[in-house]
This record gives C-alpha cells, sequence and structure tokens, in this order.
C-alpha cells in the first residue's frame, strides 16, 4: 500500500494503518534519537513524543515531503530538547567528568577500534555531539545545523572542530590504528 | 596537515556507521504510545468538546462579533470624519488610545488566565494527577499567546520577554507525553521556578492594569 493511503487511513481514525506507518519509521526515527542521545532511554522516549507528536499534527502534513523526512524533522526537534532539558539538568549536578570516566572504561574494555570511536562520541559532551552527529553522520551543513539548534553558523563550525579534536584526542593513543585503518 | 586529513577521512567514513544498527524494542514503544496516538487520530467531529473548550469558544465568537461591530461602526462614520479635519485628529487619537488600552486588557486577561492555569498545573505536578485537558487548555493558551506575541501593540519590553516565556513553557506543557516522564516534569518546574514565572506574572499585572 502506498503512503499516502496509509497516512489518508490514519486520519480517518485507522489504527492498524497508524501501526504500519510507525513499523515503517521506527526504525529510523530510533536511530537518529539514538544518534543524538547517545542514550537508550532516551532515544525511546524521544521516538515515543516524536511519533505522538507527528500523528497530533498529521493533519498539517501536506505531503510535500516524505513522511519520513517529516517525522525525521520532528524527532529531530524532540532530540534537542531533550538534549537542552538535559544540560540544563547537568548544570545543576554535572556529569562530565562522569561521562570522560565511562570514556576510560570503555577505551580499556573495547578491542575494536570503531567500538572505541563509537564510544567517543558517546562521551561528548551534548553541545560537540550534536554538531558531529548533525555533520558527519547526518549529512546536514553548517547552515542548516544552526537553524536547527539556533546557534550562529560559525558556532556550528567551531562546535565540529571542538568535536573532532575532542575525539582525536580521546582516541590518540590508537593513532597508529586509524592512521593506518 | 596529513595527520589531520587522515584522522578526518577515518572519522567521515567510521561515522556514517554511529549507532546504525540498534534495534528499537518496536513492540514496547508502541505499547505505550498507542492510547495517545489513538487520542491524536480520532476525526475531531467525534473528539470530546470540553465545557472550558466550549466556553473559549463562546469567548472568541463574543470577541469576533465586537470587532466586526466596531469595525461596520468606524467605516459606517467615515464620511463625517471627512468633513472636518481636527475631529479626524480627535478620533485616530482616541482609536488609538483604545486601541492601546483593549490590548493591555488582552493581554492582562491573558495573563491572569495563565496564572491561574499555571498555579493549577504545578499543583498537579505535585500531586502526580494527570489530565488531559490541562494539554488542552496549554495549547489554548499558547494560541493566544503567540496571537498576543504577533500583534504589535506597545507593551513593556518586561511583557514582552515574559509572553515569550510563556510560549517556551506552554510549548513544552502542551508536548508533555502522557506518560508525564519525571525528567519532563522535573524539567518544567525547574524552568517555571527558575524564570520565576508566577511571580513575574502577578508583578506584571498590577502594572498592566495601572497603565503602564
Amino acid at each position: 500500500m502506498q503512503e499516502t493511503e496509509l497516512i489518508e487511513r490514519v486520519r480517518t481514525g485507522d489504527m492498524s494503518a497508524a501501526r504500519q506507518l510507525y513499523d515503517a519509521h521506527i526504525g529510523a526515527v530510533h536511530r537518529l534519537a539514538m544518534r543524538m542521545t547517545g542514550d537508550d532511554a532516551l532515544a525511546q522516549e524521544v521516538a515515543q513524543d516524536a511519533f505522538v507528536r507527528a500523528f497530533r499534527s498529521l493533519e498539517r502534513f501536506r505531503g510535500e515531503s516524505q513522511f519520513g523526512t517529516w517525522v525525521h524533522r520532528i524527532t529531530m526537534s524532540v532530540a534537542l530538547n531533550v538534549i537542552r532539558g538535559r544540560k540544563r539538568a547537568r548544570a545543576r549536578y554535572g556529569d562530565i567528568e562522569e561521562a570522560d570516566h565511562v570514556l576510560d572504561e570503555r577505551r580499556h574494555a573495547e578491542p575494536d577500534l570503531k567500538t572505541k570511536l563509537y564510544a567517543a562520541i558517546d562521551a561528548l559532551p551534548d553541545i560537540y555531539r550534536s554538531v558531529f552527529v548533525l555533520h558527519e553522520v547526518e549529512g546536514h551543513n553548517h547552515d542548516e545545523i544552526g537553524a536547527l539548534l539556533g546557534i550562529p553558523n560559525g558556532t556550528s563550525k567551531a562546535r565540529l572542530s571542538g568535536a573532532r579534536a575532542k575525539l582525536r584526542s580521546a582516541l590518540r593513543e590508537f593513532e597508529g590504528e586509524w592512521a593506518s585503518a | 596537515m596529513p595527520d589531520d586529513n587522515k584522522f578526518d577521512d577515518f572519522l567521515r567514513r567510521e561515522a556514517k556507521d554511529y549507532n546504525a544498527s540498534v534495534t528499537p524494542p518496536t513492540d514496547a514503544i508502541w505499547s505505550r504510545i498507542e492510547s495517545d496516538v489513538a487520542d491524536a487520530i480520532r476525526p475531531r467531529a467525534i473528539r470530546r468538546i470540553t465545557p472550558r473548550r466550549a466556553w473559549i469558544a463562546i469567548g472568541v465568537g463574543i470577541a469576533a462579533a465586537m470587532v466586526i461591530g466596531v469595525s461596520v461602526g468606524r467605516w459606517t462614520a467615515q464620511p463625517v470624519v471627512s468633513v472636518a479635519t481636527a475631529p479626524v485628529r480627535r478620533d485616530a487619537m482616541n482609536d488609538s488610545v483604545r486601541t492601546a488600552a483593549h490590548a493591555r486588557a488582552s493581554t492582562m486577561e491573558h495573563l491572569a488566565e495563565t496564572e491561574i492555569f499555571l498555579t493549577e498545573f504545578r499543583a498537579d505536578l505535585k500531586s502526580g494527577h494527570t489530565d488531559a485537558e490541562l494539554r488542552d487548555r496549554s495549547r489554548e493558551l499558547l494560541a493566544r499567546t503567540r496571537l498576543l506575541l504577533g500583534a504589535s501593540t506597545d507593551r513593556s519590553p518586561a511583557t514582552e520577554r515574559l509572553l515569550e516565556d510563556l510560549e517556551l513553557l506552554l510549548a513544552e506543557i502542551s508536548a508533555l507525553p502522557k506518560s508525564r516522564p519525571s525528567m519532563d516534569v522535573q524539567l518544567l518546574d525547574e524552568t517555571m521556578r527558575q524564570g520565576n514565572i508566577l511571580p513575574r506574572i502577578r508583578t506584571t499585572l498590577p502594572a498592566q492594569s495601572a497603565g503602564t
């Protein structure tokens, strides 16, 4: 069945169509949420919220873009809100040292360079990881990232550069491996 | 530097697969949102109309009728005004004074209603009580906040900032999931406290009514 037809059925209140639409996109939504938050429990919350918002505002979806692109944008927005909320919470409780500790543990526990890199990305502070993920993983340019995060283009570039520096520093002892990878 | 390029290449190549193979607990997530989705996609005609919504609809209807009435009255009074210049200026001045007074009254009324809503909401947060009507009311207040922000009227910078903060807060409340994760609830409470939202509304209300 065409996706537009599914959407029409959802608009009439058809829950089985809603479930089909959900099944078709949950993988991509959850993956994006995981990449943005670096935390499975948070990613599930983001995915839940993103779908509820998408279904709630389905009447406003005009089909000018793919449903997947639209849900992607909603997920991004929800994830960024969660990250901002976490930033506020961290400002109170502070856990960057804890993140470094986690990175150290993973660094010694994981044998594979890729796994080490992913652990290092997970351990990046939110402001760096969100820009890094949006640029290097999701393929957005700095103008788009600036608009999404509400930061100037130059700040986006600076954060990406900061993220790369932190990752390089985190993987310094494996320099031989990544240089020859 | 060559090493920098090598590292950037390595990042670009390998980061593409970051969290790419995570399998979501599809059924578990669906079961948590199923009732919200059912509620969200239910056709409008059979959605529950709350008494509060009905009152707001009546209020909006009366306001629209008044705006139309005043507009028609002004339009029909135009030929008389065009005869003499001095009364035109006086009428224009009176109009702008009336418009400003009306805008102040609307803002004050809106802030008063928002204060009541936020006070109830805060009490609900503390008791852990969940009510779908709260989200509906929050959405209605959010829409009116945006209307006020969009209207070009003379407002003090403090009132403008307060309305902007309310817009963000009401948007967050509107987006609060039915299950109300404790983190969301905690952050909302924190937003209200850190932003001094309720005290600011309370101090703005007398200032507005005094015509400042």
